[in-house]
């Protein structure tokens, strides 16, 4: 059962990359809403297939399957709490005793027979009771382990698949940073930002293969996006919204700032950000020195 | 690439009246109603089948996992979220995420391409004739879009649904710089936005 029940359904992995990928070319933040319409689209792929025929047997054994996992949430849903298992301890005895073979009860209601087989009897039966209780207190405590270390596994296995992401994501941008003739451009906080611990480096790489954003030390503030600019002369063109998600963080785009940029800002903006800087300038970085290069 | 019918164009109206009868029925499951479960699986073990057989090449395997998908959905009814996916896309997702892990577990590293000609032609598991149609008319209008898109695109768009690859991988596999593959990517997520824009619009 864990097997399933642990899986997030929307989970798509490598689809939500591809979408990011739309949605940050286009410069909008990537969120689950905004990548909803792409992920529909490539949830068409598979209607493209040839529809193949299950045997008939594999829905009967899913419903089989679905009728035992019923009948035993059933069962365990049955399981009483202790004060109340008492009561159903009885009434699994008198179960018991109700069905137990006409020799025995034969045995136990025939008043020729010794009158120390009736106290033995109903002693045993209690011992009985009292083990199964005990078993299904051990397995109920049992289960709940089980579930507290799934759910811990959980929480690690998708912090480890977050780690994993940002590693991708580093090792390709170090790699894309690293290329010879790759300019690089110090992002530093102004005196009144608000992430004065921020920093970060904008890396230009050569033949017009675009730019690698390296960033560290930006919090996340609720209700608010981070926005590159490129500045020139006369105006400041976006480069696109962001969230760090509190992390190191890393962004590559595959084309050029405009021609003429001579700075690089990063300011604070309200969700979805604006068509011109409003908010505090939280990093700036002075391209001057790259104008022949861009 | 076959051209589409007029007749196979259907109506944004009947695309969402489908995706509404699809929550709706996700929605009895998940109230104990057996038979909202039995009408999902007419409609979608079928695509799903495809899909996954598509992916990890065994039917059997694809057997077992179609009945896991179900079973799943069958457990998480509650959990499915109108306003996250339709219900199509959700068990398409299932069946995807299950299907790669399963490859990735046998360590596989299969190629895609080879798959595509190496598919079997099946039939159709439901038997009503309204759903044999529908499911049909949507294969010409993928396929017809599909083909319109460039073998390079289309490939690396294949990778990523059918493997679970990521850019960085698909890049490394096929030899081809990451930027190159992220381009490719780009123009095939555009043209497909577009193409079936119609088919989405009666999904959200």
């Amino acid at each position: 059962m864990s097997d399933s029940n642990h899986q997030d359904p929307y989970e798509a992995g490598s689809l939500d990359e591809l979408c990011d990928l739309l949605l940050e070319e286009e410069g909008v933040a990537p969120s689950e809403s905004a990548r909803r319409p792409l992920l529909e689209t490539l949830a068409m792929l598979p209607f493209e297939l040839e529809s193949v025929e299950l045997e008939a047997g594999v829905k009967e054994q899913l419903f089989d399957r679905i009728a035992s996992e019923r009948q035993a949430q059933g069962s365990a849903n049955a399981e009483a709490p202790p004060t109340a298992s008492v009561h159903s301890m009885a009434e699994h005895r008198s179960a018991i005793e109700t069905s137990t073979p006409a020799p025995m009860n034969a045995a136990v209601s025939t008043a020729s027979k010794p009158g120390w087989l009736l106290p033995i009897a109903a002693s045993l039966l209690l011992a009985i009771g009292s083990l199964a209780y005990f078993q299904r207190n051990e397995l109920q405590a049992q289960r709940a382990v089980n579930a507290q270390i799934q759910s811990q596994f959980d929480v690690v296995e998708s912090k480890l698949e977050a780690l994993e992401q940002d590693r991708d994501l580093a090792l390709t941008s170090l790699a894309q940073a690293s290329q010879p003739g790759t300019e690089a451009c110090a992002l530093k906080p102004r005196l009144a930002s608000t992430a004065p611990q921020a920093h970060g480096t904008i890396y230009f790489m050569p033949e017009g293969e675009g730019w690698v954003l390296s960033l560290d030390g930006l919090e996340d503030v609720p209700g608010k996006t981070y926005q590159l600019w490129f500045l020139n002369d006369e105006a400041a063109m976006s480069g696109g919204t962001f969230l760090t998600g509190n992390r190191p963080y890393m962004w590559t785009h595959d084309k050029m700032p405009p021609p003429g940029t001579r700075g690089v800002a990063i300011t604070l903006e309200v969700e979805g950000g604006a068509t011109a800087p409003t908010g505090p300038e939280v990093l700036f970085g002075d391209a001057e020195d790259m104008i022949s290069f861009l | 690439m076959s051209t589409i019918e007029p007749s196979a164009v259907r109506t944004e109206e009947e695309r969402k009246r489908r995706a509404a009868e699809d929550a709706a029925a996700l929605k009895r499951v998940a109230e104990g109603d057996d038979s909202a479960l039995s009408h999902l699986y007419d409609r979608y073990s079928g695509m799903l089948a495809a899909l996954v057989q598509r992916i990890v090449r065994d039917s059997s395997d694809a057997e077992e996992i179609v009945q896991k998908v179900f079973l799943q959905a069958w457990k998480q009814a509650d959990r499915y979220d109108v306003t996250r996916s339709s219900v199509s896309t959700w068990l398409v997702l299932i069946a995807r995420s299950r299907a790669i892990d399963l490859i990735r577990s046998r360590k596989v590293k299969d190629r895609t391409l080879e798959a595509v000609q190496q598919e079997k032609k099946g039939q159709y598991t439901s038997n009503e004739g309204g759903e044999r149609v529908w499911l049909d008319e949507r294969r010409k209008k993928l396929r017809a879009e599909m083909g319109k898109l460039p073998v390079e695109q289309r490939e690396i768009l294949e990778m990523a649904f059918f493997q679970g690859m990521t850019q960085r991988e698909i890049a490394e596999s096929t030899g081809t710089p990451l930027g190159t593959v992220k381009t490719r990517s780009l123009l095939a997520m555009k043209k497909m936005r577009l193409a079936l824009q119609d088919e989405v619009k009666g999904l959200l």
